[in-house]
């Protein structure tokens, strides 16, 4: 009896020892970059891994476009002009057709040449899935034909001047046909650009390998590893400690330690995104203009720069930053004015905390939090009570478009769907915008933004940006722009042209390079 | 004990409806909107077609009422379909058990850790009792489950990955990657694994028989190693096994913070995003685990307690 | 002691695992030093966080936002943190949210869970049969994870959290004061009682309930130990005491990338949950071989 309990203890413990001796995980098998002769290797840290299996209709798109495996036909540079990729030329044979020349000689990854009927295949999918990439509306779209092996002709329903601009999104990028086979569509080494998604070990790490056949030239890695550095302080510790070479969102509260790091480089990068404060223009009190002016005067925002994103990034005056070709220059940043925020607030009809607002926002972009706890301060200096909640975005959403919200800070990019400010405009301002957070509705901005989509020349339309913005910024207040945010990269000694893209499309490019 | 057993079969599934029903309830009390999640998820904050919504809406069947739709879940389960992801659409045992095995694998090795360190330290206690080692030994076990695992992992990347450069900060990767995993969550099971060992050694150490050996004339280490050691283990192996339930979920922390890719961290971000088909198959998972655990530790414990069975054999 | 009427007990928590401790004579003479030391810390504590209106010269969530990040000055004993706001307040203040909600859930959980173990053990049958077998699923759950779901999933608040943490935590009470009301029930003058006409309630309430008091005392500092912990847990994924309210686990979340710039930030808290924590449970592990039926 003595024996066989101390051979089931014995055996339990051999057991928990064996098991915990198996080996784990899978190593990438991609070569050291270490030795003279070898590969070149290098080692990048992504902070939005893909979770919806690399479907090119969601935002894993941004993935494969930037780590170099996809291409779209059209593409915006790392100047931020509009540049032909996968398509050598296009044209507006009618005034709802575009016409696309393919580039010839391009094949795919797995041997499939790049063909008309590649991209028909391509949008098909696109315009038949289940959340299809808003910059181009399947309802807009009347027919995608191949008219011979090079050249697609895209008919739209209604006249649509920026097609080829919404083609430079990430989610317009071309895979191979075998690749639509399966849902989602098969990413790996189904691509033209110069890497090819070679394996990935889900939710860690993924291998890409040089394109031999890249259309565009000589590539000069041998192969990249892609690392999953789901947050900010995580990255900063993996360049710091050389785990990676580039990394591509560090935290503002590290920069000081950063930039006295030797061995690190870090970029900042202008993003066309804002700390913006959406505000109930339907109900409640912020639905009346004087309480949105006082709210609006009661900000400090060079403060809020200064404290919370420690100099990374400046006031906002609308939501166009000063580097944007199509932004108002006569909007300014510096409205803080806490003796007429109270004066408003008085002739609105309320005393001294007597008002009281939620304030809600979500922890997901690290500056949006303290933000939220400065405002509360500052609101309470006008005597403005405000509570706040922090909770993820997907709890919010619904209750803020359902209109039950007062106050609703933001990280918004403008420049998602397309490379024009037009989208964004009618999503968050026009009175069916999708993302009309703000139950906001002026039937002269909406004339304005459906004139704008009929005008050929830029400089027109942006004149109408510049006013529109006027109007939602300084006349009717429908939004509150605070600040915006500066990516910071970085990256170690010994990676050579590196440079970060304006919208975030492209990373690994075939310049990217290893000094040894 | 056959009556035992039989009283916990018929009870067990019992539990296991109820814990269902509450598990499957449980994320609809929060007025998240599954639908909007996962578009959310699917296209960050590009902008939404309210077609769509309605679409993956009725696609998804979370049009139906509540009813319907737990039972939809509960016969799907039944016949092994966890269902989809609502997030990555990838299938959710698959997803399930790649995190149970990355987890199952940090328990197991912290575990055998804790158990291969308390043992001779509680041994080494209880033939001290009360003395300064005793005392030592008591407070600092106190001490390491006092430390929170959220202030010990950044110290530890602090020093091991940063100012040493000895260990990787984050992943799971290969062998050193586990290393400051479970060194974060050592403290806390060889804290309680040596405090057993000490209590139940000082308990057999009173005990009339022990008395008897000693009387006999019997050399410490005989003693030891042959009359008491053995019954001391017995509520040592049943505490090991029950860590093991409590650490299959409860090791969270550490897998955000390392970014280890576990069940912990798996059940979070579906919390986080409204994943609720991963999230409703998580928790039944860690119920069933527990249950299964928790039979496993009786049947242990009978199995090596000598005088329950005499007792039950009457 | 072992009857075939209890189910298969095995060690009967894992926290009480450190229960018996039949010490000899010579050292529990020595030990009340160490208690009188822990209880001091404790005591100190406690008294530091109550009187946080007295002792604090700012208010704790007052931000200053050209103040930020400084080292310990006059003006600030302990310095400021990332949004200038004093840090000897706001760890002042936030003892009392973190302490009071772990006492809160201390006790609601300890009411539930009493009540239902010592019915349980009165009552018997079916009831009992259930009841314990979710309370053996339920303990094994691991409690965060929970919590977790929970909080997360309703609007995180202090009700919330309440709610969260007292569903985890009144099984260990439900298993032990089944197991002290049966053991208490087993004592002859319960029969006489019984005999003498005595109701249900009033036996529960004035016979059974006195005697089981004290081991129940005991593992409610073990317990609240164990709370604090994981409110803080909580507090430091996100889920737990909103801003601005000041509390230990939240703050260490926001002094985590500042680390380096202001260890102090971070080691305030730490060391004072680590303290709080510490101190309650050496209590708790005291009090626990006091009252330890074995040593009657």
């Amino acid at each position: 009896m003595h024996y066989r309990q101390s051979r089931l203890l014995a055996l339990l413990l051999l057991g928990l020892l064996l098991a915990a001796c198996a080996p784990i995980g899978d190593l990438p098998t991609a070569p050291a970059a270490t030795t003279a002769d070898g590969p070149k290797m290098l080692t990048i840290a992504e902070t939005f891994w893909p979770d919806s299996g690399y479907a090119i209709e969601t935002d894993d798109a941004f993935v494969l476009t930037a780590w170099g495996t996809a291409e779209t036909l059209i593409k915006i540079d790392f100047d931020g002009q509009i540049q032909p990729a996968l398509a050598e030329s296009w044209t507006q044979p009618a005034e709802n057709q575009w016409s696309f020349t393919l580039r010839s000689g391009v094949t795919f990854h797995n041997g499939e040449a790049l063909t008309a009927d590649a991209v028909v295949t391509a949008f098909t999918y696109l315009f038949a899935a289940e959340t299809p990439p808003r910059g181009l509306s399947p309802e807009n779209i009347s027919a995608i034909e191949a008219t011979d092996a090079q050249t697609v002709i895209i008919t739209t329903v209604e006249p649509d001047l920026l097609l080829p601009n919404r083609l430079t999104a990430p989610s317009f990028a071309i895979l191979a046909p075998a690749a639509y086979a399966s849902t989602p569509p098969n990413a790996f080494g189904t691509g033209t650009g110069p890497f090819i998604l070679a394996e990935e070990i889900p939710a860690q790490s993924a291998t890409l390998r040089k394109n031999e056949q890249y259309w565009g030239g000589l590539v000069n890695l041998d192969a990249v590893t892609v690392l999953a550095a789901p947050d900010a302080e995580t990255q900063a510790t993996m360049l710091r400690t050389g785990e990676v070479d580039i990394a591509q969102q560090l935290p503002i509260p590290q920069l000081p330690l950063l930039e006295v790091d030797s061995a690190i480089t870090v970029v900042r990068a202008p993003q066309p995104r804002a700390t913006t404060l959406y505000l109930n223009n339907r109900q409640g009190p912020m639905a009346d203009l004087l309480v949105r002016r006082a709210v609006l005067h009661a900000i400090d925002k060079r403060a809020l720069v200064d404290a919370i994103l420690e100099g990374v990034g400046a006031p906002a005056a609308g939501p166009f930053a000063p580097n944007e070709v199509w932004v108002n220059p006569d909007l300014t940043p510096d409205t803080y004015d806490p003796e007429a925020a109270k004066a408003l607030l008085a002739e609105a009809g309320y005393e001294e905390g007597q008002l009281t607002l939620n304030l809600w926002t979500y922890p997901a972009r690290t500056n949006l939090p303290p933000t939220a706890v400065a405002l509360q301060q500052m609101f309470a200096d006008v005597g403005i009570a405000a509570e706040v909640r922090i909770a993820p975005y997907n709890a919010l959403e619904p209750e803020v478009l359902a209109g039950n919200f007062d106050i609703f800070i933001v990280s918004r990019n403008h420049l998602l769907d397309n490379y024009d400010p037009e989208g964004f405009l009618q999503a968050d301002f026009g009175c069916e915008g999708s993302y009309n957070l703000n139950g906001y509705c002026n039937p002269t901005v909406d004339g304005q933004l459906a004139e704008a989509r009929t005008l050929a020349d830029p400089e027109a339309r942006y004149a109408l940006y510049r006013q529109i913005e006027q109007t939602i910024v300084a006349d009717d207040v429908a939004s509150i722009w605070l600040d915006y945010t500066e990516q910071l990269y970085g990256y170690r000694t010994g990676v050579v042209n590196y440079r970060p893209h304006p919208l975030g499309h492209y990373l690994v490019t075939p310049e990217l390079d290893l000094a040894r | 004990m056959q009556r035992d057993l039989l009283r916990r079969l018929v009870s067990l599934p019992l539990v296991l409806l109820l814990t269902s029903v509450v598990i499957f309830l449980l994320p609809y009390l929060t007025g998240i909107d599954p639908t909007l999640s996962i578009i959310r998820a699917r296209i960050g904050e590009r902008t939404i077609d309210p077609a769509a919504v309605a679409q993956l809406r009725s696609e998804l069947g979370l049009d139906r009422n509540l009813a319907g739709q737990y039972i939809l879940w509960v016969s799907d389960i039944v016949q092994g379909n966890l269902g989809f992801s609502f997030v990555s659409r990838a299938p959710v045992d698959e997803i399930l058990r790649r995190g149970l095995g990355v987890t199952a694998r940090l328990t197991v090795t912290t575990l055998t850790l804790a158990l291969l360190l308390a043992l001779p330290l509680g041994i080494l206690a209880a033939q001290r009792p009360g003395s300064w080692l005793d005392t030592l030994v008591t407070v600092g076990c106190q001490a390491g489950v006092a430390i929170p695992q959220y202030v010990l992992a950044p110290l530890f990347i602090l020093l091991f990955a940063l100012w040493l450069g000895w260990l990787p900060s984050a992943g799971w990767r290969g062998p050193t990657f586990m290393v400051l995993p479970v060194l974060t969550l050592l403290p806390a099971p060889f804290a309680y694994f040596t405090q057993a060992t000490r209590a139940a050694l000082l308990d057999v150490f009173n005990a009339d028989y022990m008395r008897t050996a000693r009387a006999k004339g019997l050399r410490r280490p005989i003693l030891l190693y042959r009359h008491a050691l053995r019954n001391a283990l017995i509520p040592v192996a049943t505490l090991v096994t029950l860590w093991l339930a409590g650490l299959l979920g409860g090791s969270v922390i550490v897998e955000v913070i390392f970014a280890v890719p576990g069940l912990g961290r798996i059940l979070y971000d579906a919390v986080i995003s409204g994943d609720l088909p991963l999230l409703q198959a998580g928790l039944l998972l860690l119920v069933g685990l527990a249950i299964v655990i928790s039979t496993l530790t009786d049947l242990l414990y009978l199995l090596l307690n000598p005088a329950m069975r005499l007792s039950q054999s009457r | 002691m072992l009857s075939t009427e209890q189910p298969l007990t095995r060690t009967p928590l894992p926290l009480a695992a450190t229960v018996p401790q039949p010490l000899p004579a010579r050292s529990r003479r020595r030990l009340p030093l160490g208690f009188l030391l822990v209880g001091g810390i404790l005591l100190v504590i406690v008294i530091a966080t109550l009187g946080a209106p007295w002792l604090a010269h700012h208010d704790p969530n007052q931000q200053v936002l050209t103040a930020r990040l400084q080292t310990p000055s006059s003006l600030y004993p302990l310095g400021t943190d990332h949004l200038g706001r004093d840090l000897l307040a706001r760890v002042l203040y936030g003892g009392r949210s973190s302490l009071l909600l772990s006492a809160l859930a201390v006790l609601l959980a300890a009411g539930i869970g009493v009540a239902i173990g010592a019915l349980a053990g009165r009552v018997g049958g079916l009831f009992d049969e259930v009841t314990m077998r979710l309370v053996d699923v339920l303990i094994v759950f691991p409690s965060l994870v929970v919590a977790l779901v929970i909080a997360a999933l309703l609007e995180p608040s202090f009700g919330a959290l309440l709610l969260a943490l007292t569903i985890t935590g009144w099984t260990i009470y439900a298993r032990l004061a089944r197991a002290l009301t049966l053991d208490v029930l087993a004592r002859p003058f319960i029969e006489a009682a019984v005999a003498a006409g005595v109701s249900e309630g009033r036996l529960l309430l004035r016979h059974v309930l006195p005697n089981i008091s004290g081991p129940l005392l005991a593992t409610s500092f073990l317990r609240f130990g164990h709370t604090l912990l994981t409110v803080a847990g909580l507090s430091y994924l996100g889920v737990g005491v909103q801003p601005p309210t000041p509390d230990w686990g939240a703050m260490l979340a926001e002094a985590q990338p500042y680390m380096q710039r202001l260890p102090l930030l971070l080691i305030a808290p730490a060391l004072l949950i680590f303290l709080t924590a510490l101190a309650v449970t050496l209590i708790g592990q005291r009090l626990t071989a006091y009252f330890d039926p074995r040593q009657r």
